[in-house]
């Protein structure tokens, strides 16, 4: 159990996390799970891998919240043909005629504090096993060079999950995997909004390294003792499905809930934080199935931090209704001039489809019960005007 | 339409929205609602209407205070039921139960809970302004 001493310096840290989120969500479409999966991952000490076809944000999300986490960034797009040094760093030519083959890392991935590597299993075997000891054991090494790396995470970007047993082997060291699809129908209005409007590189850090290490520091600490049970049977129910799971990624997927009940601001992690679980599962049809066999288990899940990726992965209902609440407080709060209130309307039934669709009258949270009454009061008056 | 009672009990994971329906004044404020979209938005709905109850299918499903949402359940493939609340009753019973006790009743068929009712949804019709005005003037 997390001391008080350390929780004062939890609050502040996950406070800082909450506000970084939500300032690089803002303007994104259906990318705030993205999002919050690059912080889970982040605190947890994880990689994260994000598939999905060209185009659909990937590499913007987590630009995004990179700058808002104030971290050192480095990304590329990787290639077949893509030399090491494009990644870690030219060599140190003066020292090479001294018989001394040491890179130059400065600017590069070894010294970025978040990284992103589109197209990641493109890379040739020398990038991949150059890359396996950074993302294993945050070490550099090629040549002379043998240097600590202060990577928090890698987010790895694919089309597809490899086949090949080799590239499977390396995509194994992501744990956290998200699977992302072309924004649908029903956003395509929002999307064009944003893209027309977006502001590139002005997004000051909202956070730090520092808030994210004392996070991660303190997920080490979360003591998940009365939650192993239920963790294992979590397993059981998966194995039990069909779900391939190796021992590493069974093992590793305890930080991910760790680092969901600090971010939560628990001082212990409790069957609220058990969610992350689905997005330690490999493919895209295993979370499917593990959200369907691991319902009863998660449908407690919440947080207050993380708020779209709790929804998705447990489709618990506190985990939905947070979401709700947060969209709703947000049109709520953004009432255009008389021009634009068609659209806002629009957007307002909306909520209260998804309200009325989500939840009964009787099991509605009240949260929502005042929200939905807002709303109702708010479309009501302009019904009138 | 018939009526069938059962139990039921909230549902954590609701089902997918594939339909609306409104009862009496609700109705009518759907059928107000339906009048508001536009010709291409109508296309993409069809419906039915009974003496005080609209009920309507489609994606892009419209909102007004007090409508029913319904969803499939797997287990009843035939039969459209409130999207938020299961029957206590396993719902591949309940389907075959409606298909002995309605069978002059075509399916596929949309149940309520409360009130208790069962409607058949075989002659839902593409919605037409015409027959929204036709169906609103009636009630008067």
């Amino acid at each position: 159990m997390l001391s008080p001493d350390a929780m004062s310096l939890i609050k502040p840290a996950a406070e800082s996390i909450r506000v970084a989120v939500s300032e690089a969500c803002r303007g994104l479409v259906q990318r705030e799970m993205l999002v919050e999966l690059v912080v889970l991952a982040a605190v947890a000490r994880e990689h994260l891998l994000v598939v999905g076809p060209p185009g659909t944000a990937k590499s913007e999300a987590v630009r995004r919240i990179s700058r808002r986490l104030g971290g050192r960034y480095f990304e590329y797009l990787i290639g077949r043909f893509t030399e090491p040094t494009e990644i870690f760093g030219p060599v140190n030519l003066r020292k090479l005629k001294e018989g001394i083959v040491e890179t130059e890392t400065a600017g590069m991935l070894p010294d970025a504090e978040i990284a992103f590597l589109d197209e990641v299993f493109l890379g040739s075997t020398a990038i991949l096993n150059t890359l396996l000891g950074i993302l294993n054991e945050r070490t550099f090494r090629r040549g002379h060079t043998n240097t600590n790396c202060p990577l928090r995470i890698c987010v790895g970007a694919s089309n597809r999950i490899p086949e090949d047993e080799q590239l499977a082997a390396f995509a194994d060291r992501f744990l956290v995997r998200a699977f992302v699809e072309p924004i649908g129908d029903s956003a395509l209005e929002e999307l064009l909004a944003s893209g027309w409007s977006v502001r590139r590189g002005q997004d000051a850090a909202l956070s730090s390294m520092a808030h994210l290490d004392t996070l991660a520091n303190a997920a080490l600490d979360m003591d998940l003792s009365a939650l192993s049970p239920a963790i294992a049977q979590g397993v059981r129910l998966l194995r039990g499905a069909g779900i391939e799971l190796t021992d590493r990624r069974v093992v590793r997927m305890q930080r991910l809930i760790a680092s969901a009940a600090v971010l939560a601001g628990r001082t212990r992690a409790t069957e609220a934080d058990l969610w992350p679980m689905v997005f330690a599962l490999p493919t895209e049809q295993a979370q499917h199935l593990g959200r369907d066999v691991l319902r009863d288990l998660l449908t407690a899940s919440e947080n207050g931090i993380l708020l779209a990726a709790p929804a998705e992965g447990s489709l618990g209902p506190r985990a939905r209704a947070a979401r709700i609440l947060k969209e709703g407080n947000a049109i709520m709060g953004d009432v255009p001039e008389d021009a634009k209130r068609d659209a806002w309307r629009l957007r307002l039934e909306g909520i209260a489809r998804e309200i009325d669709a989500s939840f009964s009258r009787d099991a509605l949270p009240p949260e929502l019960t005042a929200l939905r009454a807002q709303i109702v009061d708010s479309l009501a008056a302009r019904n009138d005007e | 339409m018939t009526k069938v009672g059962t139990a039921f009990s909230p549902r954590n994971d609701p089902l997918e929205p594939l339909a609306v329906v409104g009862v009496g004044a609700v109705g009518r404020a759907l059928a107000n609602r339906l009048l508001r979209l536009t010709d291409e938005q109508l296309l993409g709905l069809s419906g039915i209407a009974g003496d005080d109850l609209l009920l309507v299918l489609g994606e892009s499903l419209p909102w007004v205070d007090g409508v029913e949402y319904l969803g499939r359940d797997e287990g009843a493939p035939r039969l459209l039921m409130p999207a938020t609340v299961r029957p206590v009753v396993a719902t591949d019973l309940l389907e075959r139960a409606i298909a002995r006790k309605a069978s002059k009743l075509p399916s596929p068929w949309a149940i309520l809970f409360s009130p208790p009712r069962l409607i058949s949804v075989a002659e839902a019709r593409p919605i037409g302004r015409a027959h929204l005005e036709n169906w609103l003037g009636a009630k008067g």
